[in-house]
């Protein structure tokens, strides 16, 4: 009988583990995730001189709070300056133009595969590990794009984009009619030709 | 006397035949001026729209589960303790821009006698310019003992939303339309000025 009673109770703790093992197991990636559709938040207009485009593959691995994850990601990167701000002076019967400082636009780029995760573990805790959540990984998100930002700077990009910039709105301003409606000489300059530095 | 008479005679004949050709000459060259200076900038960019995408992570329903594995996948999450559930958002930022490294002279026509000038601009064309890195958390809800979001399921959300942005961006033509019509919009009004500073009633037109 206590043999009977013994084989049932191990029965029991069995069958109740392996439920809850069940049920705690990390779910299968869901093949199609529902969506709305695409919607248009906003139209701006401007006038930007694009003089760089900059196309990166990086992998990141990094952590927040103990969790790590490593990542393929494809960067989508731009230099441009803002036309519509131009800076002009008039200095005697000369006109000049200052190059206004670069927007360095940092995205991923817009490809379905552009932002694949490799791996994510908990460094902190092997059992009961915690998951990296959607707000830390914008945080190393942030971090990688500042990262990217800063390379683009210290490879030179800022300085060519910069100096490509006046190359082209040299012969475009030249024309440009100074004080009192006369057309007199044209200077575009360039008040940081190694960028802006970051904030 | 006469002789300083014929010297007068030559040189008014002389400009008399060279004149015309002159101002030919000088017309046919401020509308290649103009298309010079202008087709330096190549890359100019009108206008820039953003696209807000929302997509969801939840257990597939049953009425929407169709394998037979999508099904019994449905009915074994509908018996698991606690909901799991998260909604996420990204923006994707196209941009509108004119190409003026496509400019031909042709396209250039400058009267220097009324001091017009008719420009034909090389069509507006529209790229996406990338999408927002992080992705949005807008709702989360995973209680009981399910098992939390992952980056990976995440990163596999992403990439879906990323590819309906396309199929939506390529059906949707209001989206084109209107980025169009405002980089249009844009690029008459700033090469109007421009071309008016450097003294000319400027026609601005797009192929």
């Amino acid at each position: 009988m206590i043999k009977w009673t013994k084989l049932i109770i191990i029965l029991l703790v069995v069958a109740a583990a392996g439920f809850l093992i069940w049920i705690t197991l990390p779910s299968r990636p869901i093949e199609g995730y529902k969506t709305r559709d695409s919607r248009i938040k906003s139209i701006s207009r401007m006038v930007d001189l694009c003089t760089s485009d900059i196309h990166e593959e990086m992998a990141i691995k990094d952590s927040v709070n103990g969790k790590w994850i490593v990542a393929r990601q494809t960067i989508a990167g731009h230099i441009r300056f803002d036309l519509d701000s131009l800076k002009i002076e008039e200095r005697g019967d000369t006109t000049v133009i200052y190059l206004p400082p670069e927007r360095v636009d940092i995205l991923e780029n817009d490809s379905p595969g552009s932002y694949v995760v490799l791996d994510s573990w908990d460094g902190v805790h092997t059992f009961f590990p915690r998951t990296l959540t959607a707000k830390e990984e914008n945080i190393i998100k942030r971090r990688w794009q500042e990262k990217a930002k800063k390379r683009v700077y210290e490879r030179g990009y800022v300085r060519l984009a910069r100096a490509n910039a006046v190359d082209a709105l040299s012969p475009l301003f030249s024309r440009m009619k100074g004080p009192f409606g006369k057309q007199g000489p044209v200077i575009i300059v360039d008040p940081a030709p190694e960028g802006y530095p970051l904030p | 006397m006469n002789s300083s008479m014929n010297i007068r005679f030559l040189i008014f004949g002389l400009l008399s035949i060279l004149l015309p050709s002159i101002t030919a000459c000088k017309k046919e060259e401020s509308s290649i001026d103009v298309y010079s200076q202008l087709q330096t900038v190549s890359r100019l960019e009108l206008a820039r729209m953003t696209i807000g995408k929302v997509g969801m992570i939840a257990d597939p329903e049953y009425k929407d589960a169709g394998s037979f594995e999508a099904k019994a996948e449905a009915l074994f999450n509908s018996v698991k303790i606690g909901t799991r559930l998260g909604v996420y958002s990204y923006d994707t930022y196209v941009i509108a821009y004119v190409d003026l490294g496509k400019l031909s002279p042709d396209d250039i026509e400058i009267d220097q006698e009324n001091r017009t000038a008719r420009i034909s601009l090389p069509p507006i064309e529209i790229k996406t310019d990338g999408r927002e890195p992080q992705l949005h958390e807008e709702h989360y809800r995973v209680t009981g003992l399910r098992s939390s979001i992952t980056p990976a399921e995440r990163a596999a959300l992403k990439s879906q939303m990323a590819k309906e942005v396309k199929r939506d961006m390529a059906k949707n033509n209001n989206i084109e339309t209107l980025l169009r019509e405002a980089a249009e919009a844009k690029g008459k009004a700033w090469f109007t000025e421009l071309l008016e500073n450097w003294g000319y009633a400027a026609e601005i037109s797009f192929k």
